[in-house]
């Protein structure tokens, strides 16, 4: 249906990963490249992007990421190492990302072609576990920290309907609580899907280029829509929604003068700036309701084996946001080291 | 005409350890193997050279670690790593599954803690027999960590020192020994001839080069250690020459290492002198590098009619030096103690 992601130049390794022995197996982590399918702004210096995922290896889990090689960067450019990215959305043979331009490598990205192949590294991480039959899943992401959220939210939902989705047990509708410092920063993905559509009907060869892609894409971009829609917005300044923090926007939706977090049987999953994440750590640990945090933290293997990328564990010690992480349960993390 | 279509012989011999080929993968960029086995071939490689290993775990220094700079990547990871106990009990095991030779890095604070940890490998792995395939197929001296307050590199810098660790090391192991040595010293062939005085298989140079950067934002360092080690191309030259004087210092043989990311950035070690390199940094924006390096030099090899790997510093266009006249000239060798 889509275009197929070309895998590197195959090697004994992948050989020995497609046989038999490895079947039903967790996903191993790959290195190939993937044809870049969309990649359009949303909001004020936010973008998605989007691109065709490897049939065979099945689809990620919310919460998982990926690591790209900057491209049209030099090593001398801040294109020495690769950057992580989450998934914010999987459906109908693509993965789609949110990501915020920040620096050198997220500005080269942004002006990444669509139709261009970007090398990565995925899935890495461990995803969100998925809440228990019965809880209620509330869902709160900050800042680009929404992606994953997304994510989470049409897997719980069971909107994502190229997956198995009717197979999945039923969960009390899981609420979905945005923050972001305004209106501004709030994301169109129905804005974006018009321009794209504008874009690759402009010629012929992108016309030819996009014509496969074009139902998966604009199937997507409605799924976050939707998703977004029926989320709960804050804003630091009030512009749109609640005027305050995410946590703050959940605690008043909630009404926790009649209900307490324990009776709802909440369960707790964020992604967002570090101070939110302490704070939906520390609310877990007060109401006693269990907690999934994802961390965000500056890499360079992003698989393990460098140790850079840690945060401090209330156990002692540290914990690689990589390997470890990206998601943690309520306490493991020190978030105020 | 036969010859032409012979492939290259491109193995290297170390001591009494032979590897495959010249290209093996650096210490701390590539944990004990199993982060990568997912992802690199880990058989075709020409060696492991495994994250340090110290006696006691070591939690390693405080986030932030890592900070991108100019084609390079300040590090202070401070050598964390799980220790000596669950290093025998739960990396060896895997190690042992490998194909490829394995040399694990050895790190201490005192002198006594690098002798602890090879005579406990020792006794794990068994008595040492030529030409078998073992976990473990040698070890590499890290005198040259900038990252912690003690040891590393407060040991590689003084040659009397990295001359009696090798020498206590040395009479433990028949194993292949290999000494890795730090730029930041005012002549690395001084430190070069004392672990070849103390019977050092190979050298291995470079170490990162001390390295800070600063957040003009905050005024604060931008990682919290301050000073760390910088590795990636940045140093390449850094390192290529560290090799070439190293190499004319001594007669064992020199491991290069410091920015390779591609064929031709071996290849410049390869002229510089040294018999086998290993790659870093660039594991982590390609964990394929290794196995293209080594594609990539045995292409240039086979292009130039290249047999043997020995021949490639021999095709450095440039003065032979006589050993009198080269940078280390005048130089007492240092005492040694056979």
């Amino acid at each position: 249906m889509v275009k197929t992601a070309h895998k590197l130049q195959a090697t004994e390794l992948d050989r020995r990963q497609a046989s038999p022995d490895n079947a039903g197996k967790k996903p191993c982590m790959r290195q190939f490249k993937v044809i870049v399918v969309f990649n359009q702004a949303v909001s004020q210096g936010w973008m998605l992007i989007a691109f065709a995922w490897p049939e065979d290896l099945g689809p990620p889990v919310p919460g998982q990421f990926f690591t790209f090689n900057p491209q049209g960067l030099q090593a001398g450019d801040a294109g020495l190492l690769r950057r992580p990215l989450a998934f914010a959305h999987y459906g109908r043979g693509l993965a789609f990302a949110l990501y915020q331009i920040r620096g050198k490598a997220t500005q080269a990205l942004s002006s990444f072609p669509e139709g261009g192949s970007l090398d990565l590294i995925a899935p890495l991480g461990n995803g969100f576990p998925l809440p228990l039959l019965g809880e209620q899943a509330l869902l709160a992401g900050g800042g680009i920290g929404i992606g994953p959220l997304f994510y989470l939210q049409s897997v719980v939902q069971g909107s994502d309907t190229s997956t198995n989705a009717s197979s999945l047990p039923q969960y009390p509708a899981s609420k979905l609580f945005l923050g972001f410092r305004s209106a501004t920063q709030i994301p169109s993905f129905t804005q974006a899907a018009e321009r794209w559509l504008r874009q690759t009907q402009s010629t012929d060869r992108t016309q030819e280029l996009f014509a496969n892609d074009r139902q998966p894409v604009l199937a997507g971009l409605a799924d976050l829509q939707l998703c977004l829609d029926q989320a709960y917005i804050a804003t630091d300044d009030g512009s749109r929604g609640f005027k305050g923090t995410v946590v703050e926007a959940l605690l008043h939706e909630i009404g926790l003068a009649d209900a307490s977090l324990k009776t709802l049987n909440a369960h707790l999953f964020a992604c967002g700036p570090t101070p939110m994440l302490a704070a939906v750590d520390a609310l877990a640990l007060e109401q006693g309701v269990s907690a999934q945090l994802s961390a965000e933290q500056w890499m360079a293997c992003g698989v393990g084996a460098c140790q850079g990328c840690v945060l401090p564990a209330r156990a002692g010690g540290y914990l690689r946001a990589c390997a470890d992480g990206p998601v943690f349960s309520q306490g493991e993390i020190l978030w105020k080291a | 005409m036969e010859s032409l279509s012979r492939e290259p012989d491109v193995s290297v011999k170390i001591g009494s350890l032979v590897l495959p080929n010249p290209v093996g993968v650096a210490s701390g960029t590539f944990g004990y193997g199993q982060e990568y086995r997912e992802l690199v071939d880990i058989d075709a490689l020409g060696a492991l050279y495994t994250k340090a290993v110290s006696v006691d775990p070591r939690v390693g220094n405080k986030p932030p670690r890592l900070v991108e700079t100019p084609s390079g990547l300040i590090n202070s990871i401070g050598l964390a790593n799980p220790g000596l106990a669950v290093f025998l009990n739960e990396k060896i095991p895997y190690l042992r599954s490998l194909r490829c030779p394995v040399l694990v890095n050895v790190v201490g604070e005192t002198e006594s803690e690098y002798t602890a940890i090879v005579e406990a490998i020792e006794k794990r792995i068994g008595t040492f027999q030529e030409g078998t395939k073992s976990p473990v197929d040698g070890y590499e001296l890290n005198l040259s960590c900038p990252n912690v307050e003690k040891g590393g590199m407060a040991f590689g810098t003084e040659p009397e020192l990295v001359e009696r660790i090798t020498w206590k090391v040395r009479k433990l192991t028949q194993r292949a020994l290999i000494v890795k040595l730090s730029p930041n010293v005012t002549d690395i062939s001084q430190i070069a001839l004392a672990a070849e005085a103390a019977r050092a298989d190979a050298i291995s140079c470079i170490n990162t080069v001390v390295g800070m950067a600063i957040d003009v934002k905050t005024c604060k360092p931008l990682i919290a250690r301050g000073i760390g080690g910088l590795s990636g191309p940045a140093i390449k030259p850094i390192g290529v020459a560290c090799v070439w004087k190293a190499a004319r210092a001594v007669r064992i043989p020199v491991i290069g290492l410091g920015g390779i990311t591609c064929a031709n950035d071996a290849l410049e070690y390869l002229l510089a002198g040294a018999s086998a390199i290993q790659v870093g940094t660039a594991i982590f924006s390609n964990p394929r590098a290794p196995l293209e390096i080594l594609e990539g030099i045995k292409a240039w090899m086979r292009e130039r009619h290249i047999e043997n790997l020995s021949q490639i510093p021999s095709l450095l266009d440039f003065p032979s030096w006589p050993r009198a006249l080269t940078p280390c000239a005048g130089l007492k060798p240092p005492q040694t103690r056979f």
